[in-house]
Parts: structure tokens; sequence; C-alpha cells
């Protein structure tokens, strides 16, 4: 049987987007890439394939990711995927209560909490 | 206030007589200790006797004829010491000749008729002396009164029941401009206006009026003061008077008025202080989340050929002379996308502290639009909109090159920031002496309320959550406005918004005063 081992990354920087992609690609994880929440609820509607984990940068344009993170947290299909939230933000702590994410990775990252946080959701 | 002058009053008989009349009248008065009778027999006596004595009472026989028979009179109304003082004349004449008398003078005259009957001139006495003493009484209290009044510090109006001044003191002459006899008698709306009058003839127990502005006193000049009315009944003699203590407000509120405006404006100032401070704030945050995306993406970047490198027998090509040549491509982009970053934080300091210096050189600016496209090419290409481009008119003109080139590059960058991928088009075109650039998208659009904000510093439409300092349309306002030309803005929700600058078009090269010095002067 086929593990499923796809990660959604959310994240309008296309330089850190397709880094992340790589970086998780070579671990041997499975990636789907949008820059938008928007784009991302859409595909997550009419995808046959759930993500184990989706990566979720706030600050983005068409739809911020409080507004697709309320947005999953309706949809009983969705809401159970976890999210790792990865913000430059400097409100942290305000901002990690208000987005009810199950981690928060501050922009800049260390590689190496970047991965453990990933392992927690999809082991590989 | 008490008035007990009773005992203090003291009474003097001018008896100017034979000594019938005298010896009678000494007789009556013996008794009274408060009583004294001074005899004259001559005219020099009687002046005499008036310039040491303050009389209440003169008893005259007109038998003497020391003066004429009505020099009398006269003499004694002629004087202001002597003109109150009641007269008894005694006379043997019949009494219709006596009622004659009393016609032509003013004063109290009664009289007695020989012979004398002991009664009636002693009631006669009592009562005038009694009448004296009654005016006295009053003329002390009065004085009392007037002073009273006089010493306030305060104007004072006293007012009749039918609105009419009776008496006013120094203060309220002064405050509003009146001498005394110009103003007793005349009704009290002159001094405070008609429509607040009735206040005073309505009330009926002490109030304070005018508290907050609502009276005004008019100066005999015609100017309006406001003022303060403390009110009080009067009952005297069974008349009711109103006294109104008056009190000019005008400076008091004058000042008032001053600290509520200066209030006022240090609230507004507060508040600004506070939104500008929370801008910076905000500001603060944008630029620390704008610095740190690059900063993610290349500390991911090194992170990640560090572990490749640790890594290496498993990969052994990650390292070859392309990959590293990419790889340091990237490395420098994400430098020069910070230093980006930095100039534009810079950029928006020099604009706030007004150093934005235009070079004015003589170029195309048709020909800057087609560079500034060309160089976006590829972020066209990536949003996956095209772009139309149409130079209606070949335009040359003097403006400053870099900054017009910022200004037109923020607004393409805008148009494919928020133009969601749809087309995108820019026309040059001229009417008169101005040249028109219009940047038009056909994306997200912009709601009303947004509009005017858009152009203020670090605002960004409200519709959008798209990275960026917001201060792109603020510098580009000020770098147009520098230019003596405008920025204008047309926008539809969902309908894209159309961005269109006006430039005056300027053929010769403003010079600097150093260059007009030199070209005047040295040549």
């Amino acid at each position: 049987m086929k593990i499923n081992k796809l990660i959604l990354i959310i994240e309008d920087d296309v330089c850190i987007n397709s880094l992340i992609t790589e970086l998780l690609l070579e671990q041997g994880y499975q990636t789907k890439s949008l820059f938008n929440g928007k784009d991302a609820h859409n595909w997550l509607m009419q995808t046959n394939e759930f993500p184990q984990l989706i990566l979720l940068d706030l600050m983005m344009p068409i739809q911020n990711g409080y507004i697709f993170r309320d947005e999953q947290l309706k949809s009983q299909t969705l809401k159970n995927i976890p999210v790792v939230v990865m913000s430059a933000d400097g409100n942290f702590s305000q901002n990690q209560m208000r987005i009810n994410a199950n981690d928060y990775l501050k922009k800049p990252f260390e590689l190496n909490d970047f991965l453990t946080i990933i392992n927690k959701y999809v082991k590989v | 206030m008490q008035l007990n002058s009773k005992k203090n009053t003291k009474f003097s008989i001018l008896v100017i007589d034979d000594d019938e009349t005298s010896f009678m009248i000494k007789a009556i008065v013996e008794k009274r200790a408060d009583t004294e009778v001074f005899i004259a027999h001559s005219g020099s006596e009687i002046l005499d006797l008036v310039s040491k004595h303050e009389f209440s009472l003169v008893v005259i026989d007109l038998e003497l004829f020391i003066m004429n028979d009505f020099g009398f009179t006269e003499y004694f109304k002629g004087s202001d010491k002597t003109k109150n003082i009641p007269i008894i004349f005694v006379t043997a004449n019949s009494r219709e000749h006596s009622i004659a008398l009393t016609g032509e003078e003013s004063g109290v005259v009664d009289f007695l008729h020989k012979p004398l009957d002991h009664f009636v001139v002693k009631s006669k006495i009592n009562m005038f002396l009694e009448y004296q003493r009654h005016k006295t009484d009053i003329k002390s209290l009065e004085q009392k009164f007037s002073h009273f009044i006089e010493s306030s510090v305060d104007a004072i109006v006293l007012v009749n029941d039918l609105g009419a001044v009776e008496l006013i003191n120094k203060q309220a002459e002064l405050m509003f401009g009146y001498e005394r006899n110009e103003i007793i008698g005349k009704h009290m709306s002159l001094l405070v206006p008609e429509s607040h009058c009735e206040l005073f003839l309505s009330s009926t127990d002490s109030i304070l009026l005018g508290q907050g502005r609502s009276l005004f006193g008019c100066h005999k000049n015609g100017t309006e003061f406001s003022i303060e009315i403390s009110l009080d009944l009067l009952n005297v003699d069974s008349n009711l008077l109103v006294s109104a203590t008056i009190r000019n407000t005008s400076e008091r509120y004058a000042w008032e008025i001053e600290r509520e405006k200066l209030l006022e404006k240090f609230k507004q100032n507060q508040i600004e202080l506070e939104r500008s401070i929370m801008l910076r704030e905000e500001f603060m945050s944008i630029a620390g989340h704008e610095l740190k995306t690059p900063i993610t993406a290349l500390k991911l970047r090194l992170q990640l050929r560090l572990k490749r490198l640790l890594d290496l027998s498993k990969k052994t090509d990650a390292f070859s002379a392309d990959k590293l040549e990419v790889m340091f491509d990237s490395d420098i982009q994400q430098v020069n996308r910070l230093t980006e970053l930095i100039e534009k934080i810079l950029d928006i300091t020099r604009v706030n502290s007004g150093k934005l210096n235009l070079k004015m050189e003589n170029f195309n600016i048709g020909e800057l639009v087609e560079e500034v496209v060309e160089r976006h090419a590829e972020q066209l290409k990536m949003a996956g909109g095209l772009i139309s481009v149409n130079i209606q008119d070949s335009i040359n003109g003097y403006w400053d090159k870099v900054r017009i080139d910022q200004v037109i590059t923020n607004l393409l960058s805008n148009a494919i920031k928020y133009g969601a991928g749809k087309s995108i088009a820019i026309t040059v075109s001229r009417k008169l002496d101005l040249v028109f650039v219009a940047v038009k998208d056909n994306g997200l659009g912009i709601k009303h309320d947004d509009l005017k904000r858009i152009f203020k510093r670090f605002e960004r439409a409200s519709n959008s959550d798209i990275s960026g300092f917001g201060l792109g349309l603020y510098i580009v306002t000020q770098i147009i406005e520098a230019h003596k030309g405008s920025v204008r803005v047309e926008s539809m929700i969902g309908n894209g918004s159309q961005f269109t600058l006006s430039l005056p078009i300027v053929t010769t090269k403003s010079l600097s005063p150093f260059e007009v010095y030199i070209q005047e002067n040295i040549q």
C-alpha cells in the first residue's frame, strides 16, 4: 500500500516556496506548491489526495493565512489536517493565539527545527 | 441692613422772632433732650447761625421784617445747605393771605397764626421734627445703601417691576458705558437685550443667570459681552425691585474658549501622534517582515547547501561548477533584494525630510516607459498577463529621469501585483502642455474608501494582503508633485484600477539660482 507523504506548501514567496519544495522532495516527501490561501482552498476542495500536513505562510496576497485557516476549520473534511505556520511576522505570540495552528515556525527558521517539526506530522 | 439713627439725631430749631414766639417754642422743646433752640433777631445773626449749625426747622415771625417778607424763603431755598429745611411762618395775617404765600416755592412751608396757641405750636413743631427724623433716617439709609452699592466690585443695577433701571453703580456705568443719568428710568433691555429681560422680572427668588454664556450685555458702543447675573429681590417701601449683580464673563469665556481650542488641538495632535506612532510601528513590522523574507530564503538555501555538503557521499554532483554558479547567482539575487528593500526604506526617509532634489534632464518619456516594461518582462511572464504599450505621442521634456523611472516602475509593479494575472495597458499621450501616462490593470480594483488612503504613507488597500511597505504610491505622489504634476486613480472593485500621471512638459531646463547667476554675469 502506498503511504501518503503529501505536504501542501502555501507560501507566496517563490524562492522560499521552491526551496522548501526542493528540500522536502529530497527528504522523500511529496509536495504541492500554492501561492495564496484561495488557490490552496480551491485545490483542496477538488483534490482526491489530501495532504498529511499544510505549511502555511501568513502574509499572502488575495487570501492570507488567517483567512485560509478560518475556512479550513469550517470545513468538516479539511479541519483535521495539521497546519504548521511559517511567518516572519513580529507578533509571534499574538498570532499564534489567533491562527490556532498545530505548530509555529518563525522565519528565518533553522533547517533542523523545520525537519523535526515536519517529521512530527509526516513520517518518511 | 439695620439702621438705628434715632438716638443720634439732634435737632436744632432756628427761631427768627420777637420774644413771644421764641419763648413759647423754648418752653415747648425744653423737655426734649434732643432739641436745641437758637434765636436770631437780625439778618447777620441768621447768617452766622446758619453757617454754624444744621437746622431741622426754621420758625420765622413775619412781623419782624428783617428781610423783606418773602426774602426768607428765597434765602433758605437758594442754598443747598438750607433748601430742605422746613419753614414755619408765624403771621398775624388772614389765612387767605398765608395760602397765597405758599404758591411760589416747593419746599415745606407751614403757618402759625397769632395769637399763638400753645397746643397748636407744640403739635406742629413735634410733627416737623418727626418728619425731619424720618428724612434723616432715610438719608442715612440711602447713604449707607449707596455706599454699599458703590463700593461693590461688581456692577449692580436695580430694576423696578416694570423693568426700568432705578439705580446703577459706578461699576455698572463702566461695564455698560453709560452715565447713570443716561440710563436711570430706561428699560433694562438696553443693557441686557430684550430676549433675556423677562427673566429678571419673572424671577421670584435669588437666581444666577447667564451660566454657560447664555446671557449677553450690550455696551453703549454696541459691543456685546457675555455676562452672569445674580438676581435678588429687594422689597423697598413695598416696591418690588430686582437687584442685578452683573459680572462680565467674556474674558473668562474667551479664555475658556481659547483653552477649549487648545485642548481640542492638543487632542488632535495626540491622535495624529498616536496614529503616526502606530503607522511607524506598522511600518517597522512590515519592514521586518519584508526584510526577513529574503533572509529566510537565503538562510534556507545556505543550510540546504550545507546539508548537501555533509551528505556529499550520497550525491556527488551537487556541487558541480554549473550548479555552484546557479547557487551564487541566486544568493546574489537575494542580497540584491535585501539591498533594494533597504534602499526603499532610506528613500522614504529622504522623501519625508524633503530632500528630494530633482536632477532634470531631457529624455523621451515614451521610450522610458518601454524601457521599464522591458525590464519587467520576466515578472510579466510569471504573472501570466499580457501587456500593451500604446505610445500615442512622442514626447520629450525635462524631468528627473531616475525618479520618473521609479514612478513608472512602481505603477507597473502594482499593476502586476494587483492585476490578478490579467492584461495590463500602458498609454502615453499628450494634451496641450501636459503628458499623461496611464497604467491600467484588470485586477482586484480598489475600494472607494481606500482610494485616497492609498496615497498616504504606509497605507495599502484594505482588500489586499500583498506584501510591501505601503510606501510606493506615497513616494510616487511626492515625486510627481515635486514635478508640479498630479496622480489620479480610477478604480472599480473587480474591474481593476487605472493610475494616471499628468506631468507638465518642460521644454527648457529650469536653471538653479547659481546657474542663472553664471549665465547673467559670466559670459
